[in-house]
C-alpha cells in the first residue's frame, strides 16, 4: 500500500523534470512522512523500519526522481539519531533542515573531519555532516555542486579545514564504532534499494519495448537471443531486490556487525547486477537509449554513482573477506 | 517477512543442532556403491530423527510444518558440513497431489522413512530439453487391466539405488506432443526392466538407462488420470527446480563452509585475490538462500510452485557455477593431485546448467511466462502447456 502511495506521488511530483529547485516536492515528502521513515515518532520520523525507507527509495529510484531521499531523508536522520540529536533530527523530519553526508573524494567512505571530500546527494543542503576521530558529528560548509555525472543528484566540494556551520541545533552525543557500523548498514541498504529500483524499471521499460518494436516482420522480443538478455536480466532483478530486503531488515534487527555484513553482502550483488541489468536494458532499447532523448543514460548515471558511493561490488567484496576469512586461533 | 526465526523456529533449529552433533556421519566415501549406501543410512537417520518432510502434511507422514523449516535444515546441514538431505520433495509430492488413497498410503510413508527409493524416469535419448517428444509406450492389453511398457529412459537419477519408478510414457499414441502422456508407478524389479550405469564425468554413477521390454503394469499403477502425464510432470519439475525441495542450497553451503574453514585455519593459503572470490562466491551463494527464503514463504499458504521456479533454478545455477570455479581456483593443485570431493563438485555445477530443464529452456520460461514476451519463433516455444 505504502509502495502504491509513493509511485503515484512520485509520478505526479517527478514526471516532469523540474531544473530549479525541488522545494515542493520535499515539502510533498515531509507531509507525507516520508523523512525519516526509520526514526522513532518521538522525533518526528515515521517509527518505522529500514524496510520501508528502501521501499520508497526503490520507488523515488524507479522514476529517477531527483530529489536526495537517499541522503536527506535516510542516512542523514541514521546518523542523527544514532547521535541522540533530537532537535536536529526533527528539523530534518519537518522538512526543514537539509543536511548531506560528507564522504571521502573517492566516495568510498565517510570522511572523517579533517580530511575534505564530497557531500553526496547534496541537492539543497544547508551544511555536510561528518565525524570527527572521535565520533562527534559536525556540520561543515559546502562548495557548489560539481559537473558530476548523475544528473539527479549533486556532489558538493568540502574542503579539508571547512568552515563550521552553525546550525543553531546541538548535533548530540559521539557517536560509537558500533553506531556508525549500523549508520553505515542503513545507507547501504537504501542505496542497494536506489540500485534495484533503476535496474527494475530499466528491465520492465526495455521488456515493453522489445514486446512491440517489430523487426522482420514479428516483435524482436519473440526472438530466443533477445529473451534470454531479458531473462537473465529478470534473474538478477529478482536475486537483488531478495538479497536488498534482508538487509533493509537487518539493519535494525540484528546487531551492528551482523547488519553491516548483510548490507555488504546485498550492496556486493545489487551494484554488479543493476550496472549489468541497464546496460542490458540498453542493448534491447537499441541506439535511441545512447541519446539525450531517452532516459537510459540517466539510469546509467545514476547506477555508477549509486555502485560506487560507500564501495562498489570490489570493495565490498574485501571488506566481506576480511570479515568473515580472518584466521582463526587455533589451526 | 521476517528473517529472524518465530521461538517454535529457534527451537527446531536447536533440537537440530542438538540432533547432528549427536548423529554427524563420517565423510562419504569415494567408492559408489559404499557412497550411495552411506547416503542411505544417513537419509533413513535424519527421516528417524523426524527430519525428512518437514513440511508435508502430518496425514501422510510428514510434519505439516511451514516450508520455512526445510530451509532451516538446508541452513544447518550446510554449514555444518554434513551431507545433503535426501532428494524426495518432487516425487512425494507428485503422489501426494496426484495420487489415490491407496497409492498415498501404499508409498508415502515409506518414501518419508527413505525405505522406499523412487527414480523419475522422464527424459529419453531424443526427449530430454524436448521432453513432450517422449516415446516410451504403454500399450493397454487386449483385456483392459494392463499396460505393456516399451522403451527406454535416460538420465535417470538413482535407478541402480531405487525400488520404483515414476514413468513418464505415452499411452495414446495417436495425440501428439504432451498430450497422450501419462504417469505410471512402475516396480523396477518387475521383469523386462534393465539398469545400465551411466559413469558420470567425476566416477559416480547417480545416473543410469532404464530399459523396458514388455513390462507389465496393472492400470491401478497409474498416478493421477491416464493423459494427465504432462501436467503432473511439469507440477513436479516446479519443485524439482526450487533448490530448497532438493537439498542443493545445502550441498553448496557445505562446499564453501569447507573451503572457508581452511583458509581460515591455514589449511588452504589464499591471497588476496582468491579471498575476494570466495567472498564473491559467498555473496552469490547468500543472495540464492535469501531467494529460496523468499519463494518458501511465498508458499506458506500452501501455494504450488510455478514458473517462478526457474528464477530459483537460474540463481542456483549461478551461484554453484560460480562457486565451483572459486573452489578449483582456491585449492588450486589441492584439489587435482589426488582424488578431491571438489572436483566431483565441480562436474556437478557443469550439469546444473543441463539438468531439470537446460539454463536455456529455464530463460525461455523466464521471458514467456514471467515476463510475458511473444512466442512465435519457430523452436522458442519452452512449455507447451
Amino acid at each position: 500500500m505504502l509502495c502504491q502511495v509513493v509511485a503515484e506521488l512520485a509520478a505526479d511530483l517527478f514526471a516532469e523534470p523540474k531544473p530549479d529547485g525541488d522545494g515542493r516536492a520535499w515539502a510533498v515528502l515531509a507531509e507525507t512522512g516520508l523523512i525519516g521513515l526509520h526514526t522513532s515518532a518521538g522525533t518526528g520520523g515515521g517509527g518505522a523500519g529500514v524496510v520501508e525507507a528502501a521501499l520508497v527509495a526503490e520507488r523515488l529510484a524507479a522514476v529517477l526522481a531527483p530529489v536526495p531521499f537517499l541522503a536527506a531523508a535516510c542516512w542523514i536522520p541514521a546518523l542523527l539519531a544514532a547521535a541522540r540529536a533530537d532537535d536536529a533530527l526533527r528539523a530534518v523530519n519537518r522538512g526543514t533542515l537539509r543536511l548531506a553526508p560528507v564522504l571521502r573524494p573517492d566516495l568510498s567512505a565517510p570522511a572523517r573531519r579533517g580530511e575534505g571530500g564530497l557531500a553526496f546527494d547534496a541537492r539543497g543542503a544547508t551544511a555536510g555532516l561528518l565525524a570527527d576521530h572521535d565520533g562527534r558529528l559536525h556540520a561543515v560548509a559546502l562548495g557548489p555542486p560539481t559537473r558530476g555525472a548523475d544528473l539527479t543528484r549533486e556532489l558538493r566540494p568540502v574542503a579539508s579545514d571547512p568552515a563550521a556551520i552553525d546550525l543553531a541545533l546541538p548535533l548530540g552525543s559521539p557517536l560509537t564504532a558500533a553506531d556508525l557500523d549500523r549508520v553505515q548498514a542503513t545507507a547501504l541498504a537504501v542505496l542497494a534499494a536506489d540500485l534495484v529500483g533503476v535496474m527494475r524499471q530499466a528491465l520492465d521499460d526495455a521488456v515493453s519495448h522489445v514486446a512491440r518494436r517489430e523487426q522482420f516482420g514479428v516483435p524482436v522480443g519473440s526472438f530466443q537471443a533477445v529473451q534470454h538478455l531479458a531473462a537473465h536480466a529478470a534473474t538478477l532483478t529478482e536475486g537483488s531486490r531478495g538479497a536488498m530486503w534482508h538487509a533493509a531488515w537487518a539493519a535494525t534487527r540484528l546487531p551492528p556487525d551482523e547488519s553491516l555484513l548483510a548490507a555488504r553482502q546485498a550492496k556486493a550483488y545489487c551494484s554488479a547486477a543493476a550496472l549489468h541489468v541497464v546496460e542490458t536494458s540498453v542493448q534491447m532499447f537499441g541506439g535511441i537509449a545512447l541519446t539525450r532523448e531517452h532516459p537510459s543514460h540517466v539510469r546509467l548515471r545514476r547506477v555508477l554513482l549509486s555502485r560506487t558511493v560507500l564501495g562498489d561490488e570490489h570493495a565490498q567484496y574485501a571488506a566481506i573477506a576480511e570479515r568473515r576469512l580472518a584466521p582463526t586461533e587455533t589451526g | 517477512m521476517d528473517y529472524h526465526d518465530t521461538p517454535h523456529e529457534a527451537a527446531f533449529r536447536a533440537e537440530l543442532h542438538a540432533w547432528l552433533a549427536a548423529h554427524t556421519p563420517a565423510d562419504l566415501p569415494r567408492d559408489p556403491d559404499e557412497r550411495a549406501a552411506a547416503l542411505d543410512r544417513w537419509h533413513r537417520a535424519l527421516a528417524a530423527g523426524g527430519y525428512v518432510g518437514l513440511s508435508f502434511p502430518v496425514e501422510y507422514g510428514g510434519r505439516g510444518l511451514p516450508p520455512t523449516y526445510e530451509a532451516i535444515l538446508n541452513d544447518e546441514l550446510g554449514s555444518g558440513g554434513h551431507p545433503q538431505p535426501p532428494a524426495i520433495g518432487h516425487i512425494t509430492n507428485a503422489i501426494r497431489l496426484f495420487g489415490t488413497d491407496a497409492q498415498r498410503a501404499r508409498h508415502l510413508p515409506a518414501m518419508l522413512a527413505c525405505t522406499e527409493r523412487w527414480c523419475q524416469g522422464f527424459s529419453e535419448p531424443d526427449a530430454g530439453s524436448d521432453l513432450a517428444s517422449v516415446r516410451t509406450r504403454a500399450a493397454l492389453t487386449p483385456d483392459g487391466s494392463e499396460y505393456l511398457v516399451n522403451g527406454q529412459k535416460i538420465w535417470t537419477s538413482e535407478a541402480l539405488w531405487s525400488h520404483w519408478c515414476l514413468l513418464l510414457c505415452r499411452t495414446e499414441p495417436d495425440r501428439p506432443g504432451h498430450r497422450g502422456l501419462s504417469m505410471l508407478l512402475v516396480p523396477l524389479d518387475t521383469p523386462g526392466v534393465e539398469c545400465r550405469a551411466i559413469t558420470t564425468a567425476s566416477g559416480t554413477r547417480e545416473f543410469a538407462e532404464v530399459f523396458f521390454s514388455d513390462v507389465r503394469v496393472p492400470t491401478g499403477q497409474v498416478l493421477g488420470e491416464p493423459g494427465q502425464g504432462w501436467a503432473i510432470a511439469m507440477q513436479l519439475l516446479g519443485y524439482e527446480r526450487g533448490p530448497a525441495d532438493i537439498g542443493w542450497v545445502a550441498r553448496l553451503a557445505r562446499t564453501l563452509t569447507l573451503l572457508e574453514d581452511d583458509i581460515r585455519t591455514g589449511a588452504v593459503q589464499a591471497d588476496q585475490s582468491a579471498r575476494i572470490a570466495v567472498a564473491r562466491a559467498w555473496v552469490g551463494l547468500r543472495t540464492l538462500q535469501l531467494h529460496v527464503q523468499r519463494t518458501l514463504s511465498s508458499r506458506l499458504d500452501g501455494s504450488l510452485p510455478g514458473p517462478e521456479g526457474s528464477i530459483d533454478k537460474l540463481l542456483l545455477t549461478e551461484a554453484d557455477q560460480l562457486l565451483n570455479h572459486v573452489v578449483l581456483t582456491v585449492r588450486g593443485a589441492g584439489a587435482l593431485v589426488e582424488e578431491h570431493a571438489d572436483l566431483d563438485a565441480y562436474f556437478w555445477s557443469r550439469a546444473q546448467s543441463i539438468f531439470g530443464g537446460t539454463q536455456q529452456i529455464q530463460r525461455t520460461i523466464v521471458a514467456q511466462r514471467l515476463l510475458d514476451l511473444p512466442t512465435g519463433t519457430p523452436g522458442s516455444t519452452a512449455c507447451r502447456s
